[in-house]
């Protein structure tokens, strides 16, 4: 849905396999958006492109095409729509880094393994 | 600036952006950029912005380390007549190093209820710059596309030399009932589609849109599928829980259901998925 009564997320979930265990990532929920890729570029980072804010600030949408453009009228916070997220220390970054270094598990995964096995 | 429904796909230290719409501010006025016009015949709605429709393929270099807000986003123009959709399909044969696209996909979300298109099926040939050479390979009157239709809001994922589109919601369907209970195959090696049912054990047998379908490169003989999220519009509708996610393996064309441990996060659509092996045998999505 959009518009006033839309449920959004900024939250951060990862499954990890074989297990096929969810763990929940603290992020700290700054903006909700929808309809965003995502891509693995490079190390342990993840390229967030886009989505936008449904929630629009504006009351008293009546056509389609008002509450459509109202979503695309909440600026993205992110420069150029882009964002980079570590999948390895599990924080955000306006910065990208070529040749990164590999990804390892972060600490969640490692603890969830790790009792696992006991 | 925002930009939506687009879709990314990352081939040698660069990534390929396509389609989706995106509005930004001239002057304190807003100007909404959609992914392709519209016949006039067809719409009643004009972009604000005809001149500029985002009928292109955007790469962004990975080579080189980058600020969000320094980057240079590169720009290559499509050929007029080449599909530029929301939520489109961007498939990638390593094997022979080319993007296909074309195939789902919907028009501008201003569009009117009966504005639809036949899919095309095109190639995107990168050059290493963050351009390349485009060309039709399957046109939409072809044999090959005649009993389908495109599909919108499907869950899409390619692996090895094969595209699977599951689920969507097809436009020309004259019934109440346009929600796709079955999967696409498209062989990139051989350029073929295949309709394949799809089970019962899956939310709605397979009538789901807007979820997510990511390839898990390192788990089966040729990878697995997994399929998680979106909703099913069947009455009553239902936003599918991630308790379980769906797997399927391309080899077997096998589907099972599998339940998951931990804390699922709240069932939604239009989430998006990124995945890697971890250096310890596991893979994170």
């Amino acid at each position: 849905m959009i518009g006033a009564a839309s449920v959004q997320y900024d939250t951060i979930s990862i499954l990890t396999l074989p297990a096929f265990h969810w763990i929940s990532v603290p992020n700290d929920p700054q903006n909700s958006r929808v309809g965003l890729s995502c891509n693995v570029v490079g190390g342990s980072q993840v390229l967030t492109i886009g989505g936008h804010d449904t929630n629009p600030k504006q009351f008293g949408d009546r056509t389609d095409r008002e509450i459509i453009e109202n979503s695309y009228n909440n600026p993205d916070p992110n420069a150029q729509g882009l964002a980079i997220f570590d999948m390895t220390n599990l924080t955000w970054s306006s910065q990208y880094t070529a040749d990164a270094p590999q990804y390892e598990q972060s600490s969640p995964i490692k603890q969830f393994y790790a009792q696992a096995q006991q | 600036m925002v930009v939506t429904i687009l879709l990314a796909t990352v081939v040698d230290n660069w990534i390929y952006i396509d389609g989706g719409e995106f509005s930004f501010l001239n002057n304190g006025t807003p100007n909404y950029v959609y992914c392709t016009d519209l016949p006039s015949d067809r719409s009643s709605f004009k972009p604000t912005d005809t001149s500029s429709l985002a009928n292109t393929i955007l790469s962004i270099d990975l080579s080189l380390s980058w600020t969000n807000s320094t980057v240079r986003i590169q720009s290559t123009a499509k050929p007029s007549n080449c599909p530029s959709l929301n939520g489109p399909s961007l498939w990638y044969n390593q094997e022979e190093s080319v993007f296909y696209t074309g195939f789902a996909g919907w028009l501008p979300n201003f569009r009117n209820d009966d504005a639809t298109m036949d899919p095309s099926i095109w190639t995107f040939e990168p050059d290493g710059t963050g351009s390349g050479a485009w060309n039709e390979i399957i046109s939409s009157g072809a044999s090959a596309l005649r009993s389908l239709n495109r599909p919108e809001q499907a869950y899409q994922a390619f692996g090895g030399d094969s595209a699977w589109v599951l689920g969507g919601f097809d436009q020309y369907d004259p019934g109440q009932y346009p929600y796709t209970a079955s999967m696409v195959h498209f062989n990139m090696s051989s350029r073929t589609f295949a309709n394949l049912s799809t089970p019962t054990s899956l939310a709605n047998s397979g009538a789901m849109d807007n979820g997510a379908m990511h390839y898990v490169p390192s788990f089966g003989p040729q990878g697995l599928f997994v399929v998680l999220g979106g909703d099913t519009i069947q009455k009553p509708e239902g936003l599918i829980s991630f308790d379980t996610v769906a797997v399927f393996d391309p080899v077997k064309q096998e589907w099972w259901n599998q339940t998951t441990t931990g804390s699922p996060p709240t069932s939604r659509i239009e989430f998006c998925t990124a995945g890697i092996n971890s250096t310890n045998g596991t893979y994170e999505m």
